[in-house]
């Protein structure tokens, strides 16, 4: 049979399934086993069995649960609570004020926590009332909330990098160093945003500005310093080479124990929840990992991704008008795909394409989560614009329009990577050279 | 039988909990001993396989908890009865897959032990030992979905909804948990 007519049947069969609600993972494996079947291949039992196992018991995978356990417990800890009362002192002065307290906890929050939604939900519950409070706009604390939620898949340890590592083979030590600038720009240009945002609107936010003295600053950085510590000695021991991910992921639960235990939230209770919460998620994303893995392995066999490139190559298409399309293809994926569900079927048909038209895998990395980023947010059908709409009992249009500048940032910052993939692989060059 | 197969996919979850706290020691062990000059034999390989391990036990119990990720766009649009009607289908064809899938990994296991295979590691191990867990995470997670179904056939059972789905669904202040967690830590 043509590899193009397989290819029709098996994107039938994955849509089919997904839209009636089979599991991801288990779809995924629906796909590969059709198309080894279509194929005439019946071997694939076996083939199923030996990637499955290759798939699972990858050493460098182990980072995976523990980054996760590691998010859980901070997340069981006043975590949310410190980094909101030890932000607000330092932020008087910033048009936008406690508007950057969603940003910038959001984006440290996410850092350790690595769930988008998880993020919003639990930032939000505590600013968007004290916002609220104080007179700021609705709609802006929405929209801060909405974006910066994102910001967790990109800044390091981030889940999804660990996965688009582990797929595609890329070093996951690299992807989080070339993640980092990227994360930078982003909050820059959120922060950016709301301080024009506030200039240009000043009747929107509160005008009584409470000036906070330097002891009461003093005593709010004390909240900060364990945290920043902690992610200071997991990102810098990896930064600096002292350890792969997975030794800095072990180091960062013990970090994380040490938190909760001085903070007085270490129960027996939190450290159970967190550790069959960890269990859970690290459970779900392997699962797909090796629905994946047995997916590219059927790929190959049929012979679609090489096809796909041939095709590419053939049509001289530039790169830039193929990352447009991907763009376009990625963004309706995400609308009601998770990120890492993305991430690896990208993975499995996209990648050979992709390096087909020269494009660098480690920034393609970057791109996809960027990319992800942009879906959870999309209106009217972004994930996190749902998580919004529960936490706030707002409407799908409001809270679509208030996410509406957010997703233009993002749409922004996946151009300047673009133009600019120096932004990118500047850093991770740099520090491989020395 | 109920009760039992309750027991059977929680503790496969906290065997799986166990893993993880493994992988976490096994990985210390290997960097605290390599700034004392010891080697730990084989950190690498058992890490891996305390990962296989732990993700193929806690199958089940992840299934139960509604924790694995499906798309609920569409079918959450539904009326509640060709929800059902999907969810049957959807229960039906996992059940079928997931036997299968337990049989291939059963097989994997029964064929290393038959060639008598080793891992290439500095410790040698007879794979089908390490390779084990993944099989019976697999045979018990197959299991599960089998009970669902027929719990969704005879009594019309729905499938769990995940953390997320509720988190976008429900009114989130509502859900414990976190609610609890703030009054404690302000009363400490």
């Amino acid at each position: 049979m043509n590899e193009l007519i397989i290819g029709g049947i098996l994107l039938v069969v994955l849509f089919g399934f997904l839209a009636s609600g089979l599991w991801v993972a288990l779809s995924l494996l629906m796909v590969a086993i059709s198309g080894m079947i279509l194929l005439g291949n019946d071997a694939f039992g076996l083939i199923y069995a030996t990637s499955t196992w290759g798939a699972v018991s990858d050493w460098s995978l182990a980072a995976l649960p523990l980054f996760i356990w590691m998010g859980e417990i901070l997340f069981r800890t006043r975590l949310s609570t410190d980094l909101f009362e030890g932000l607000t002192p330092w932020l008087g002065r910033v048009p936008g004020r406690l508007l950057h307290v969603n940003i910038l906890s959001c984006g440290l929050f996410a850092a350790v926590s690595g769930s988008s939604a998880a993020t919003a939900a639990t930032i939000g519950k505590m600013t968007l009332p004290e916002l609220k409070k104080q007179g700021y706009d609705d709609k802006m604390a929405i929209a801060t909330l909405a974006g910066s939620g994102t910001l967790g898949l990109l800044i390091p340890p981030s889940i999804i990098l660990i996965v688009y590592g582990v797929a595609a083979e890329v070093s996951i030590g690299r992807l989080f160093i070339a993640g980092a600038v990227p994360g930078m720009m982003l909050v820059m240009l959120f922060m950016g945003y709301t301080m024009y945002w506030a200039l240009r609107n000043p009747s929107k936010i509160p005008s009584d500005t409470v000036t906070y003295s330097w002891s009461v600053k003093l005593k709010a950085l004390l909240k900060l310093i364990p945290v920043g510590l902690l992610v200071l000695f997991v990102l810098g021991s990896i930064y600096g080479g002292l350890t792969t991910p997975t030794e800095a992921a072990a180091f960062g639960v013990i970090g994380a124990l040490l938190l909760a235990f001085t903070g007085r939230s270490l129960t027996r209770e939190s450290l159970v929840g967190s550790l069959m919460g960890a269990t859970k998620t690290s459970c779900m994303i392997l699962l797909i990992l090796a629905g994946a893995a047995f997916l590219t392995v059927a790929m190959g066999f049929i012979g679609l991704p090489r096809m796909l490139a041939e095709s590419i190559a053939a049509m001289e298409l530039s790169p830039y008008l193929l990352l447009f399309i991907l763009t376009l293809l990625f963004v309706v994926l995400g609308c009601f795909l998770d990120g890492i569900s993305v991430v690896v079927l990208t993975t499995s048909v996209v990648l050979p394409m992709v390096l087909q038209a020269g494009i660098d895998p480690l920034w393609f990395g970057i791109y996809i989560v960027l990319v992800v980023e942009m879906s959870q947010i999309t209106p009217p059908v972004g994930f996190n614009l749902f998580v919004l709409q529960s936490l706030t009992g707002r409407d799908m249009i409001f809270i679509s329009k208030a996410a509406l500048p957010f997703f233009f940032l993002l749409l922004f910052a996946v151009v300047i990577v673009t133009v600019f993939p120096g932004i990118v692989t500047w850093l991770p060059s740099e520090m491989t050279a020395s | 039988m109920r009760c039992f197969l309750n027991k059977l996919y929680h503790g496969a979850g906290i065997l799986s909990a166990v893993c993880i706290v493994a992988i976490c020691v096994v990985i210390l062990a290997r960097v605290v001993g390599r700034w004392m000059g010891i080697v730990v034999p084989s950190s690498d390989d058992f890490a891996g396989f305390l990962l296989a391990a732990s993700s193929f036990m806690a199958l089940a119990y992840t299934f139960q908890h509604g924790g694995h990720i499906r798309v609920s766009l569409f079918t959450s649009r539904l009326s509640e009865k060709s929800a059902l009607f999907c969810e049957r289908f959807v229960l039906l064809s996992a059940s079928v897959l997931s036997a299968y899938l337990a049989y291939e990994l059963c097989y994997m296991v029964w064929e290393s032990y038959d060639y008598e295979e080793v891992s290439s590691g500095f410790v040698a191990i007879p794979m089908w030992i390490v390779q084990l867990p993944v099989a019976i995470g697999m045979v018990i997670f197959a299991i599960s979905v089998i009970d669902l179904t027929v719990c969704s056939l005879f009594f019309g059972k729905r499938i769990p909804l995940s953390e997320e789905e509720s988190l976008a669904e429900k009114d989130f202040i509502n859900v414990d948990g976190v609610e609890r967690q703030d009054s404690k830590g302000k009363s400490q």
